[in-house]
């Protein structure tokens, strides 16, 4: 990890390269990223279609039968596109923004009014809307993250690459005299505790990054750039079917196959 | 200049019309928009000094350092400790989300007794004293042939010295363990050498796992990940895991015959198991005959190899007779198996007669395993009174006349022994980082006033710190920062007993030397012996119920462990695991017996019948039916139900083979 040292803050262009050869499926990064953004535990009702999960790792299939049947294991979260970001034109109330200091595309949960034109417009399926208002058993609330508040009823969130933890970062920084912060910092809750070390973050325009490198590699790819979005999630694989289905138009169709 | 009329006018537009230009009428906007959201209804956030604490995670046998921000005194995330060779930084998901677990719905808050009135359950709560005058009126009129017992799900703390202690005070006491519990192969080892073994993973540059999830929650997973890149991992087992998904060679073996490739592989190592030829192995196990000669050739080519068979956490443990050929085979070979000062010291309940329990004191502890209740249920005799001394309503709860509840994680001092993987003896302590609910009991300190010697467990443990500082043996590895000091710069005691209560681990060094010869031409022919009987005895199959069952389970999910209502997120929310009383079939299966993916059926074995939901899996062997021991959707984080089958509940015991593989039949519900 480099430390910037420029005199004045640069820009970032934060992503991330998802190993996919290295994740088991286990779903730490997903409890993680639940417990460090306050989203609440499921609802008696919520399904797969309505649940809350800004991280969601999906279970897909080379379709063979047994026992040449495989399975792989694809993390899937805002893909924080970088050009035409399909949510950002759609919002009528400006609810979502992207930062140019970071390149992460934000969501104002404040300014939401809940049309879910961005749910619709999210080619990833990577925004979730709050069809409940959230809820923890009696005494849980006690250990909630004391830096990002929950979101109520009737409004849509997703990942926003922990911006709490890019806030305190950059206070840290700021306490130390520095403008730019330490990249060891700043590392998004599921990158924390991802145990198999699959996911890498950090500044794409920072060549001395390791993700900016393995973002390069020739394993890596991006999901559905045909539509030009310049997603800054990148995905590493060295098995031809799981980049084959990783590139379908979603996922899910082919899961269990 | 004149002020009439038109000028104020002027001067209005002129304002209004400028002030579009300037931050204030959006600021007010602005403002009032969040103002009049300040959802009043949503939880408030907690509030107080930020700082950061160290614990050990006591949630399965792994010991993971765990950091734990707080804020006041209350930990708000947990996160893996880098720092340490421990870990290496990782935390399971249910680790992630331990500091919920005090807040469980299904938290046992008071002591109550559970009875049956005229058909119906009645519960009638009492304090922990007229709970330890129930228990030792039980006690005194213990009829002759019944025992009293100890169930320990992890041995090897100090608490389990103190078990075995009280074990001799009570009437007709007995101190047993878990039947499952993980170090299976190096437990065998031990027995059949004489010495205690260790596995040393970062040195292996080959593993032959038998139906062990190694990649997915066993052992401590951040060791195994961060040895991942050095070893080959050729896994052998029916279905297709998480773990057999990520090796890098898979052979799907027929359920319950894995003893058939182990014969096959020694026949090829060493010659002892004569007639066990690749051929014969493909026919019993499936197994082509190709890849058990590729399997031997990998072994016998291997620098430091390792056998593991420790099973699944939910799918049983495998039988003595099939371990003593596990165990073989690390003899058989240049293993990363080495000498390791600890021994391990079990006694599984499977060593008591049946119906011959009259009490039995179950521990808080989870082996991080589930056991479906049959197996201990038919060691009680009839009227048998249980107690359970959990945290929780459920486990063995479910099953318990007392209920005395017991501090949850993270809420009392509690102590880490040495993990099933780890390559040396190890302790550590996870020092409580939030009170415990009133009336919570530390379950040793309740036995102890059962067997009339008061014990504390937090003098216990000083006692064993004590003597660890006496030998001066081994080092300490602080979790703030990952210093390590060795025992003999701590002074005294004291200091030692701080640095653990402040975060860390004491490790002994890595022995020197290999652990053992080759294996004796006896013991090898004692070991084929016992699996070739255990071989024969399986394999029956009941023509009313044509499908092979095997139960997994993810660990410290099953058994007495509970989950983070959180944990919804990867049952309900994404579907990524499959929840409790779910059963996988290949669509073979499924097309044969007109199920559907999602659909509901009812499994049935000779121990009764249980709804499942099916999944359809092409990663499962035809004629199989996988079905999951765990939370189910609708439990996790529900309130408290009693009764119900599980899948857990329907397992049939075999022997000294619990519940591995039952026969099953499958119809639509």
């Amino acid at each position: 990890m480099s430390t910037t040292t420029a005199k004045n803050a640069k820009n970032a262009r934060y992503g991330m390269v998802i190993d996919l050869d290295r994740c088991n499926g286990c779903g730490a990064c997903m409890v993680a990223c639940a417990v460090e953004n306050n989203v609440p535990p499921a609802q008696a009702k919520a399904t797969a279609r309505t649940g809350i999960t800004w991280m969601r790792v999906e279970n897909v299939a080379n379709g063979a039968s047994f026992p040449e049947h495989r399975t792989a294991f694809i993390p899937i979260m805002c893909q924080q596109c970088g050009e035409e970001t399909p949510c950002v034109s759609v919002c009528p109330q400006q609810a979502v923004e992207v930062d140019p200091k970071t390149g992460i595309v934000d969501q104002m949960p404040q300014r939401c009014l809940g049309c879910r034109y961005c749910m619709a417009a999210c080619p990833y399926h990577a925004r979730y809307f709050n069809w409940w208002d959230p809820e923890w058993p009696a005494g849980m609330e006690k250990a909630l993250n004391p830096e990002v508040a929950p979101r109520m009823r009737g409004v849509v969130e997703k990942c926003n690459f922990c911006h709490g933890r890019y806030h305190a970062a950059k206070a840290k920084a700021a306490a130390a005299g520095r403008r730019d912060i330490d990249p060891a910092d700043y590392q998004p809750a599921c990158v924390e505790a991802c145990p198999t070390r699959a996911i890498v973050f950090g500044d794409l325009d920072d060549r001395s990054s390791q993700a900016a490198q393995l973002a390069k590699s020739p394993d890596a790819f991006r999901l559905l750039p045909k539509l030009g979005t310049e997603p800054k999630i990148y995905y590493l694989t060295r098995r031809p079917w799981v980049r084959e289905i990783a590139s379908a138009s979603s996922p899910a169709e082919v899961r269990r196959g | 200049m004149n002020f009439g009329r038109r000028t104020l006018l002027q001067f209005a537009g002129g304002s209004a019309a400028g002030a579009l230009f300037t931050p204030i009428p959006w600021r007010l906007l602005w403002d009032s928009a969040v103002w009049t959201q300040n959802w009043s209804w949503i939880p408030k956030l907690p509030r107080g000094e930020v700082t950061e604490k160290f614990s050990t995670c006591t949630l399965c046998p792994a010991a993971c350092p765990v950091k734990a921000r707080c804020v006041g005194n209350q930990p708000v995330s947990l996160t893996g400790v880098a720092a340490t060779a421990e870990s290496n930084g990782a935390l399971c998901p249910v680790g992630l989300a331990g500091h919920h677990l005090p807040y469980h719905p299904k938290r046992a808050v008071l002591p109550f007794r559970r009875r049956s009135v005229n058909g119906k359950v009645a519960v009638s709560p009492l304090s922990a004293d007229e709970a330890a005058a129930a228990i030792a009126e039980r006690l005194n009129a213990l009829p002759a042939g019944q025992s009293t017992v100890i169930l320990d799900e992890r041995p090897g703390r100090v608490t389990s010295r103190i078990y075995q202690t009280l074990a001799a005070k009570l009437p007709r006491g007995e101190y047993v363990t878990s039947p499952q519990t993980e170090g299976g192969t190096l437990a065998k080892l031990e027995s059949l050498t004489g010495t205690p073994a260790a596995m040393n993973m970062a040195g292996a540059d080959l593993v032959v796992s038998f139906g062990t999830p190694l990649l997915d929650g066993w052992g401590t997973p951040g060791r195994v990940f961060a040895a991942r890149d050095r070893f080959r991992l050729i896994q052998v087992e029916p279905l297709l895991s998480r773990t057999a998904a990520a090796a890098d060679l898979w052979i799907p073996v027929y359920p319950g015959t894995e003893a058939a490739l182990a014969l096959g592989l020694l026949n090829l190592l060493t010659g002892a198991a004569s007639g066990w030829t690749p051929e014969k192995v493909q026919s019993v196990s499936g197994v082509p005959a190709e890849s058990v000669a590729r399997i031997a050739a990998e072994l016998k080519a291997a620098k430091a190899a390792l056998v593991i068979a420790d099973g699944d956490p939910g799918g049983g443990a495998f039988s003595p007779d099939e371990q003593s050929l596990f165990a073989a085979l690390n003899l058989a070979v240049d293993s990363a198996v080495h000498p390791c000062g600890v021994p391990r010291v079990t006694r599984p309940i499977e060593a008591l007669p049946d119906a011959s329990i009259g009490v039995l004191l179950c521990d808080a502890a989870s082996s991080g395993a589930g056991t479906p209740w049959r197996v201990i249920a038919r060691k009680l005799a009839p009227a048998a009174m249980v107690v359970s001394l959990s945290p929780f309503l459920e486990g063995y709860g479910r099953h318990a006349e007392l209920i005395v509840p017991a501090p949850a994680y993270l809420e009392s001092l509690q102590e880490v022994p040495t993990a099933p993987d780890a390559p040396a003896a190890g302790f550590a302590l996870a020092p409580p980082l939030i009170p415990a609910r009133p009336g919570a009991t530390e379950p040793a300190e309740f036995i102890a006033r059962l067997a009339g010697e008061p014990v504390t467990l937090s003098v216990e443990l000083k006692k064993h710190v004590e003597a660890l500082h006496a030998t001066g043996k081994g080092e300490v590895v602080r979790y703030a920062g990952g210093e390590v000091t060795p025992v003999k710069d701590f002074k005294t005691s004291d200091e030692l007993w701080n640095a653990l209560n402040q975060g860390a681990c004491w490790r002994q060094g890595l022995p020197a030397g290999m652990y053992a010869s080759k294996p004796s031409a006896r013991l090898l022919q004692a070991a084929v012996q016992s699996a070739e009987r255990r071989l024969a005895a399986g394999g029956q199959t009941d023509p009313a119920r044509p499908l092979m069952l095997i139960t997994t389970a993810w660990r410290a999910t099953a058994g007495n462990a509970q989950v983070s209502p959180l944990l919804t997120k990867l049952y309900q929310e994404s579907e990524l695991r499959e929840p409790g009383n779910s059963a996988a079939i290949h669509p073979d299966t499924s097309q044969k017996l007109n199920l559907k993916h999602g659909g509901q059926a009812i499994l049935t074995t000779a121990c009764g019948s249980c709804p499942v939901a099916i999944v359809v899996d092409a990663g499962v062997m035809p004629g199989v039916v996988s079905a999951v021991i765990g939370p189910t959707v609708d439990s996790i984080g529900a309130a408290p139900r009693n009764g119900g089958s599980t899948i857990g509940d329907i397992c049939a015991p075999d022997g000294d083979a619990p519940w591995r593989v039952t026969s099953a039949q499958l119809r639509r519900a």
